[in-house]
């Protein structure tokens, strides 16, 4: 008989509660044992198959948890007055930040900058945005520069979305270069921001935290028996690891193009995950070197072959190649030949992994998509202000490989490549002679460009969408004009303008940077 | 060659372009003005144009080494120009 009577002053009775307990639990009691293993299993099966939906114990943080979509600045310094700041922008196009060097209105005195603290300082001049950059060596507007941006951060610029009135929004200028141009291509999972940087230098390969200048959390001297056959060659950045497939290429190479390309591959490890270890790298390369180039989960094969034209005799074009590793095993070659000739895009092919301490075989098809250049340099003239760069949109899906068309930093020639499929691009360029044409992901796969002239008193910066997936999808242009892959998306037929509001009240060349950081508020 | 302005500015060469111009690899020689092409370098080959470009190049290169050495401010600071290298031949 249910009791029905409170016997204390703090108890709740709810008349049938018991026999309804009772009616689900007596059924469970009854149940035969095998019943119950039956039940117990499949409840572990079920458990078992959710657990790659939450983060590991051993990982503080998901290795596929996706960023916000990407976020730029948009930086504009009227000469050293205090009209200097940047707006920020998400890939709505909404504004999500605006700080301004001094705060500066009608009747206050406009505050000179100089002096500044901290690196501002000394890299003031390649701040001011009201001049062109045109065929300077690195100087003052600099910070246009359309190959100072890359997937692993810019050489002058730092913004962050929480700060306000600090000059300390910069990178050392001086010691960044370096670092970019030896930083080689990451590609993961959908909406995953690469964690790392990947530095290679010869035969030196680091893991930095994203953006380090200097320092490292990992490295391995790939001239070992341990890791790799090492021809002993030059290296200026010349990687790529595919997270999807957890395969890593690395080039080394010579001013007569005889081409090492190294492939490991590693399905037991990551070079891109949140908790990366010390050793990891080590053990990445080296099980995959002892597996051999039959090995099925992990394996290391090398490639000979060669990829020249007139001109490609030189440091740039030789030693500072941008690599795409694909997930089909076909690897993207970007090649910046510069002064007079032009940017190349080719990829290899794999055919045989051979045999161990022998070259495999493949095949190389230059893909004649050739973007021509003028008079123009990279890092033949110095390795910490010039040179090829690189970014990768949100999805890692298209990977931007690009250079100046003009001198050091005006205008653009870019190749756009499908990670998935190598074989699969491309292109648009332009021909300015004036301003830098920096370019920075935006959406899910899209990019986005400058034309950095503008008039903050009228139209404000001139902003064009670069939409590779797009075109890949249904093979037409912003505009509904038709392309087919090589083709050029011509961006420059759709502007956007009247959007961006930025510091200056004159004519401005606005600088634009990818956010260090992807977040919304 | 053809060129095509993208949005009335930029020039792309492109073979259903609707502006005729003489044959170069440097079309930012070229810009679109009242829809009509104007020509930078009338008559020049690319070669010429790439003479006078560095000689203009070398003469502002020059004197802004020279104002960054005139100006005390930068005394023990980086970034100095550089020189600009010499055109390459052909």
């Amino acid at each position: 008989m249910p009791n029905t009577t409170a016997t204390t002053t703090s108890q709740i009775i709810v008349p049938g509660l018991e026999t309804a307990i009772a009616n689900v639990v007596t059924p469970i009691v009854a149940t035969s044992n095998a019943s119950l293993t039956t039940l117990n299993t499949n409840i572990n099966t079920n458990i078992t198959g959710l657990g790659n939906k939450f983060a590991s114990p051993i990982y503080s943080r998901d290795n596929l948890e996706p960023s916000a979509f990407p976020t730029f600045a948009l930086w504009t310094n009227q000469n050293n007055e205090a009209r200097a700041g940047f707006t920020i922008w998400d890939s709505e196009n909404q504004k999500i930040g605006d700080q301004i060097m001094k705060n500066y209105q009608n009747g206050y005195t406009s505050v000179s900058l100089d002096n500044m603290n901290n690196w501002y300082e000394d890299f003031r001049s390649y701040t001011y945005t009201n001049g062109n950059i045109g065929s300077s060596t690195v100087t003052t507007y600099f910070g246009g520069s359309t190959v100072w941006g890359s997937a692993d951060g810019h050489q002058l610029y730092h913004p962050q979305l929480w700060n306000n009135y600090s000059p300390t929004q910069f990178n050392r200028a001086d010691q960044r270069g370096q670092f970019l141009i030896r930083c080689g291509s990451i590609i993961g999972a959908e909406g995953v921001r690469q964690r790392y940087s990947h530095y290679t230098t010869d035969s030196e390969f680091q893991i930095r935290p994203r953006g380090s200048t200097y320092g490292y959390i990992d490295r391995v001297d790939m001239n070992s028996a341990t890791y790799a056959t090492w021809a002993g060659r030059t290296n200026r950045g010349m990687s790529s690891y595919n997270d999807r497939t957890k395969t890593l290429a690395v080039v080394e190479s010579n001013t007569s193009n005889q081409i090492r390309l190294h492939i490991w591959k590693n399905t037991a490890r990551t070079l891109n995950g949140w908790a990366h270890r010390a050793g990891e790298l080590h053990n990445f390369m080296s099980e995959a070197k002892t597996a051999g180039p039959s090995g099925v989960n992990s394996n290391y094969a090398f490639y000979d072959f060669t990829w020249s034209q007139t001109g490609s005799t030189r440091a740039e074009p030789s030693y500072h190649m941008k690599l795409t590793m694909g997930d089909n095993g076909i690897v993207g070659f970007t090649r910046f030949n510069h002064d007079g000739y032009a940017q190349y895009y080719g990829y290899f092919t794999p055919a045989s992994s051979g045999s161990a301490g022998n070259s495999g075989t493949g095949t190389f098809t230059d893909s004649g998509v050739n973007l021509g250049n003028t008079t123009s340099y990279g890092i033949d003239q110095s390795e910490s202000w010039y040179g090829m760069k690189h970014q990768i949109s949100w999805d890692n899906a298209w990977m931007a490989t690009y250079s100046p068309y003009y001198y050091y930093a005006c205008g653009i020639n870019c190749h756009l490549i499908n990670t998935y499929d190598p074989t699969k691009i491309f292109y648009f360029r332009n021909t300015s002679s004036t301003n830098g044409c920096a370019i920075v992901p935006y959406g899910k796969s899209k990019f986005i460009t400058i034309d950095s002239q503008q008039n903050a008193d009228t139209q404000g910066p001139v902003m064009y969408i670069v939409d590779p997936a797009s075109a890949a999808l249904n093979f037409r242009r912003q505009n509904n004009s038709t392309l087919s892959y090589g083709g050029d998306l011509q961006p420059y037929n759709t502007a956007f303008t009247y959007q961006y509001d930025t510091h200056s009240n004159t004519t401005q060349y606005p600088h634009l940077v990818s956010m260090p950081h992807w977040t919304n508020p | 060659m053809k060129l095509h302005f993208q949005n009335g500015l930029i020039p792309t060469i492109d073979p259903e372009g609707q502006y005729e111009v003489v044959e170069t690899n440097l079309i930012h020689r070229f810009s679109l003005v009242d829809g009509e092409v104007v020509d930078k370098y009338p008559g020049k080959t690319d070669r010429q144009i790439q003479e006078i470009e560095h000689a203009a190049a070398t003469v502002a290169n020059t004197a802004a080494i020279k104002a960054w050495d005139e100006d005390e401010a930068n005394e023990g600071k980086p970034g100095r120009p550089e020189p600009l290298p010499a055109l390459r031949e052909e």
